[in-house]
């Protein structure tokens, strides 16, 4: 604290971690969070929660936290609703942060809802754009319906406004190394004073196909493949980018891929952050399932192709020799 | 597999919910309370009736299969609402600039109102949406205690003997294959004592009972035509109360028909045009037709900047007087659109199809009253139509659309002529099935402008698939397929070597039907999952495949679950 | 065992959204609505639980969220389903508000009927929020598992066990009665009302509670309660526009590559 001035109302970042691992999205939200910092002069304090074995103080500095919050023990190994709600909603009586910001992650989107209704105040789910007003109130910018509108959503009041980011849409800061950080463990009571649900287990997801609803990153092909026996070149792609497979409605109705793999309109809408479609023309039902993928890639012969007026990349071309080239040229990138 | 199936028993049973039989529910509700009002005042000695009343519809709620133009004409509805303004009656938009243009490929001539007949001017109607009228009637029919089975489907009529005794509703949660799902639920048997048959034109039941009881015999072939039609968004410059119907441009001189263009309140604006199946073009497509008619200059300026915001097809009856049906048998009637009541020079059928329903209605509640609903005493329907300003009507104009057979310009003529004076022959003619006028690419009769590729903007000006998409269509995709090619074969060698193209890609407003693959790997793929139900499919199919009754290689069966989510149309 | 399945109407997802003239919600007139999908999942595993284990009743709750929609028919469908009973929060106090005025007013209500498990959607599809279920659970002090796509109960030591989603994997989660659980897809396909449950479905209860029938402050709910209002709905902001990579085939992969890589950073 400085000569008198009242300390501005920090920002807090809860910033998951599963198996000693940060999330990125914890540095996407820090990195909102300092840019927010710069119309509320708090600081951004980062908070971490688990039975903690890295350590994950340097990489948090480095990413604009200017206080960082420890809270480890055992009983934190699996994720605990209960637990985490108490934990941070005691940090944040004390702190009183403008806002608690979180990723929309599984772990985020179930915190940050019990979090909200325990302090009794604003919840901010999913943002995809975030601003702070001169009195800190936020202002947030969330896809509703789908994807087919956004929401502008103002919190009534500037006082731990809980918030969940969409991953991936807001970049961390460029890594900047910093000696001098704050590091605060703290003790928290782990003891159930009220009846809790309890992860017995986390398991993982057996290897192999890829849920397209999940999937950060896919792959699909369209009838410009010719034959099902060509979607070997989607799937190598796909094994190349360790992404999912996806179809348009044209190769599920000729029986190439079974229907689970549809994208669209009458299939799954998928969201991911790269999509490439291979020999599929873009017909309207098949965007409506996936335009709103973050980085889309289009490979087709026909210029006039809808997809291409969608497409962030565009390849005109003929697929069969786009693809293995691509395929190929991705190892290479992975490899080095 | 019958034995694990429900049986739900009603007396009247309704398959369709469509303005037919929800004016029929409504108005049979209506004597009925009001038989059991005389009684209870000691007016009446006869006993209380009490007949259990249901209605089957197959789409989400009764306006998503709902389309029409719509220009309402409310006579039938003063009939059986006089109080319909309060309420709650969706319309208050009434026509107010109506005129029929003649289009050559840049110009319009306006055609005189005078040459209009004056019973068959516009100025007295509403302009609305079939889908907001059909909701409306369902409210009050609901309110007057009928049941109302949305998404049930009637598949299959039940007999007992000869006697029509209900309808066997589609099987629920099967796969591609016809196997049950988790979900698996058998359709329900439904008896009851009268079945009202209102699908629509082309009624998949409704057919089925025609042709068991040869109900054409001695009558024409119905003829249809597919109505194509899109809500299109303005930024500004809306028209509302505008009425304008076309002749002439996109439309050859062989093909029956006309645009139209109505004006909404809030920049809405309904374009749509409405073609003649005989058509004999193999490369028809009304709904790039329906592109070009909003290119043209008279029609693009209302529209210009303008968004599509719903999309949708049908089929209309357009084989009038001589090919209306008889329209009962042992159990059973037809109404409206099912039993053919449109008039084709006036454009409308919806309030043909309401007063059908409320003379269907008068006539059970006389069988429920004297508790025999065989077809003797459902033949006094036959003699109601007849003597209502339905048949009249038709019979007045019976010759206006055949006089089209002579091609446009003379048809015209004629056709007017005929409007005015009711002249022309008076007994069915040589009328031929709408699948039958097909002819090969060379030797059709197209429009100079045919052969040049519809355009597409993005915004007003949109490519088939797109509009499918604003029809909010939905079939669930591991479903069995609804459609059928019977000898899929046939199509490569012998309907494209014979037409010079495949003609169902181009009639199916929908794209439906899709021709892959390449030299001997070509066939047609169905699509049916883009289908809107309009039925043009089965009604223009040339190739007669002969399997069992029916005689076409396209089958079209209602599906037990999907369609389009009609939204203001 | 006694259940109550939360529900919501939202408008068909096939449905074309048009905004009020003053941008801040949806027109309404003319809209196909439904029972949220994902809330189908949750009634009809009430109702697989009731048949599995003869639980005494299954009831269906839902909210008006707007004067102009009628979750009766919702909740009818619901109740042609199977459920026993059902229960409409209507109350134009009730309307306009967020997550938590929704979650208070379901709470005050739950307050009011004994149940052993609660059970909601994971998300309904207009909000795509996912927090009311949560949020009712931490004001009535219970505990959650959301996002499931499996479920089951002992009745014996009274709790449950869950499967929950989350990225990459599966948490199994054990939690004791009364709890609450929102639903995701792939914990059943639920089942169509019959034509005789939906005969049935009209002689079955369908109560409608007021704000006076739960007690709550109108300044606590509604507009007057949220947390957050909403300033305006807009359209999604159109793709900008995309980039054709020309140059022969290597050429062109290399660059896509590059980009993908350096600008984009998705691989």
């Amino acid at each position: 604290m400085r000569g008198g001035e009242r300390m501005a109302n920090p920002i807090l970042v809860f910033c998951e971690q599963r198996a000693g691992r940060l999330k990125r999205v914890g540095l996407e939200a820090l990195g909102q969070a300092c840019r927010l910092s710069k119309t509320s002069s708090g600081d951004v304090v980062a908070l971490v929660i688990g039975s903690l074995a890295g350590s994950f103080t340097q990489e948090l500095a480095d990413h604009g936290a200017s206080r960082i919050l420890l809270a480890d023990d055992p009983a934190l190994t699996h994720y605990s609703p209960e637990l985490l709600t108490t934990i941070v909603a005691d940090i944040a009586r004390r702190l009183e942060p403008l806002a608690i910001v979180m990723g929309a992650t599984a772990m985020g989107k179930d915190l940050a809802p019990k979090l909200a209704a325990r302090l009794a105040s604003a919840l901010l789910q999913d943002c995809v754009a975030l601003e702070m007003e001169a009195d800190g109130s936020l202002v947030a910018t969330r896809p509703i319906y789908g994807g087919k509108l956004r929401a502008v959503v103002k919190a009534k009041k500037p006082i731990m406004q809980v918030v969940t980011l969409r991953p991936s849409v807001f970049s961390p800061l460029k890594r900047k190394p910093t000696a001098d950080v704050f590091v605060e463990r703290l003790t928290v009571s782990c003891e159930a004073t009220r009846p809790m649900a309890r992860v017995r287990e986390t398991r993982q997801t057996v290897e192999g196909k890829k849920e397209l609803t999940e999937a950060t990153t896919i792959v699909s092909g369209g009838r410009g493949l010719k034959g099902p026996g060509n979607f070997k070149l989607i799937e190598e792609l796909a094994a190349a980018l360790g992404a999912a497979v996806g179809a348009s409605r044209a190769v599920v109705d000729e029986g190439w891929r079974p229907h689970s793999d549809q994208v669209g309109l009458t299939g799954k809408t998928v969201s991911p952050q790269l999509y490439v479609a291979c020999g599929i023309s873009g017909a309207i039902q098949h965007l409506a399932g996936m335009s709103s993928a973050r980085t889309i890639v289009a490979i087709n012969n026909n210029p006039n192709a809808p997809i291409f007026k969608l497409a962030t990349y565009g390849i005109v071309g003929d697929l069969f020799e786009v693809v293995p080239l691509l395929t190929e040229e991705v190892k290479k990138l992975k490899a080095g | 597999m019958d034995e694990d199936r429900q049986i739900l028993e009603v007396d009247i049973l309704f398959v369709g919910g469509g303005p037919a039989n929800l004016s029929a529910a409504l108005r049979l509700t209506q004597l009925i309370a009001s038989h059991n009002g005389q009684i209870s005042a000691g007016n009446r000695s006869s006993p209380r009736l009490e007949p259990r009343i249901a209605l089957i519809e197959k789409g989400h709620d009764v306006g998503a299969h709902a389309i029409s133009g719509a220009i309402f004409d409310p006579i039938a509805l003063e009939e059986l609402l006089p109080d319909y303004r309060d309420r709650g009656f969706p319309f208050s938009l009434h026509v107010t600039q109506h005129s029929l243009r003649y289009l050559t490929t840049e110009r319009n001539v306006r055609l005189p109102n005078v040459l209009i007949p004056p019973s068959y001017r516009q100025d007295r109607c509403y302009l609305g949406s079939l889908q907001k009228l059909n909701l409306w009637l369902a409210e009050q029919v609901e309110a007057a205690g009928a049941y109302l089975f949305h998404e049930t489907c009637g598949v299959r009529i039940l007999y007992d003997g000869a006697r029509v005794c209900g309808v066997q509703t589609g099987d629920k949660g099967l796969d591609a294959d016809g196997g049950r799902k988790a979900n698996y639920q058998p359709g329900t048997n439904i008896h009851a004592r009268i079945t009202v048959f209102g699908e629509g034109p082309y009624g998949t039941l409704a057919e089925d009972l025609i042709n068991r009881f040869k109900l054409r015999e001695g009558r024409d072939p119905q003829s249809y035509a597919l109505g194509v039609k899109e809500v299109i968004q303005v930024k500004s410059g809306g028209s509302p109360g505008l009425a304008i119907h076309t002749i002439g441009y996109p439309l050859g001189s062989h093909v029956f028909g006309g645009g139209f263009c109505y004006g909404f309140d809030n920049n809405l604006f309904a374009v749509g045009m409405v073609c003649g199946l005989d058509w004999d073009d193999p490369q028809m497509d009304a709904q790039a037709q329906l592109q070009r008619l909003k290119k043209h200059p008279f029609i693009q300026r209302f529209l210009q900047g303008g968004e599509v915001i719903a999309y949708g097809a049908k089929t209309l009856p357009e084989g009038g007087y001589f090919a209306v049906p008889r329209p009962y048998v042992d159990g059973a009637l037809l109404v409206g659109d099912s039993a053919g009541l449109l008039n084709v020079p006036y454009l409308k059928g919806i309030h043909y199809a309401m007063k059908s329903g409320i003379l269907a209605a008068e006539t059970m509640f006389d069988a429920l009253l004297q508790n025999d609903t065989s077809a003797s005493t459902l033949s006094s329907y036959e003699a109601r139509l007849a003597s209502s300003y339905i048949m009249q009507d038709l019979y007045h104009v019976r010759n206006f659309r055949r006089a089209f057979a002579y091609g446009c310009p003379p048809g015209l003529l004629l056709g007017g002529l005929t409007m005015w004076t009711g002249l022309g022959p008076t007994k069915p003619g040589a009328v031929r099935e709408d699948f039958r006028h097909l002819r090969p690419l060379d030797q059709a009769v197209r429009g100079r402008w045919a052969d040049e590729p519809a355009q597409y903007d993005a915004g007003v000006l949109v490519d088939k698939l797109t509009d499918v998409y604003h029809s909010g269509t939905q079939h669930r995709e591991d479903q069995p397929s609804h459609i059928q090619i019977l000898d899929p074969a046939r199509c490569v060698t012998d309907c494209i070597p014979r037409f010079g193209d495949a003609p169902c890609t181009y009639f199916c407003p929908a794209r439906v039907y899709e021709l892959v693959g390449e030299g001997a790997g070509r066939r047609i793929q169905i699509n049916f999952a883009n289908c809107v139900h309009c039925k043009t499919c089965v009604i223009k199919d040339p190739l007669d495949v002969i399997s069992g009754d029916h005689v076409q290689n396209i089958v079209w069966r209602a599906p037990a679950e999907g369609g389009p989510h009609y939204q203001g149309l | 065992m006694k259940l109550i399945v939360c529900i919501k109407q939202v408008p068909a997802t096939e449905s074309k959204l048009v905004l009020t003239r003053n941008g801040t919600d949806i027109e309404r007139a003319g809209l196909n609505f439904v029972m949220n999908p994902y809330d189908e999942f949750a009634v009809e595993e009430a109702l697989r639980i009731k048949e599995r284990l003869g639980a005494e009743d299954v009831t269906a709750l839902s909210l008006r969220p707007h004067a102009a929609q009628k979750p009766e028919e919702a909740l009818r469908t619901c109740l042609a389903m199977g459920a026993d009973k059902a229960i409409l929060l209507s109350d134009p106090a009730f309307e306009g508000g967020d997550s938590y005025t929704t979650a208070l007013v379901l709470a005050a209500a739950l307050r009011c009927l004994p149940f052993d498990l609660l059970l909601f959607g994971k998300q309904a599809v207009d909000d795509d929020g996912g927090a009311v279920g949560i949020q009712v659970a931490e004001l009535l002090g219970l505990p959650h598992v959301a996002v499931v796509n499996k479920l089951e109960v002992d009745t014996q030591s009274r709790c449950i066990v869950a499967h929950r989603q989350i990225e990459g994997g599966v948490e199994v989660v054990e939690a004791p009665l009364p709890s609450l659980i929102t639903c995701q897809k792939g914990l059943n396909e639920p089942r169509y009302p019959s034509l005789p449950g939906i005969m049935k479905a009209k002689q079955k209860p369908l109560e409608i509670w007021n704000r006076d029938r739960i007690g709550l402050e109108p300044t606590a709910i509604g507009v007057a309660g949220a947390k957050v209002n909403v300033v305006r709905l807009e359209s999604p902001p159109a793709r900008p526009a995309g980039r054709i990579i020309s140059g022969d085939a290597v050429a062109a992969v290399q660059e896509l590559v590059r980009l993908l890589h350096e600008e984009a950073k998705v691989i």
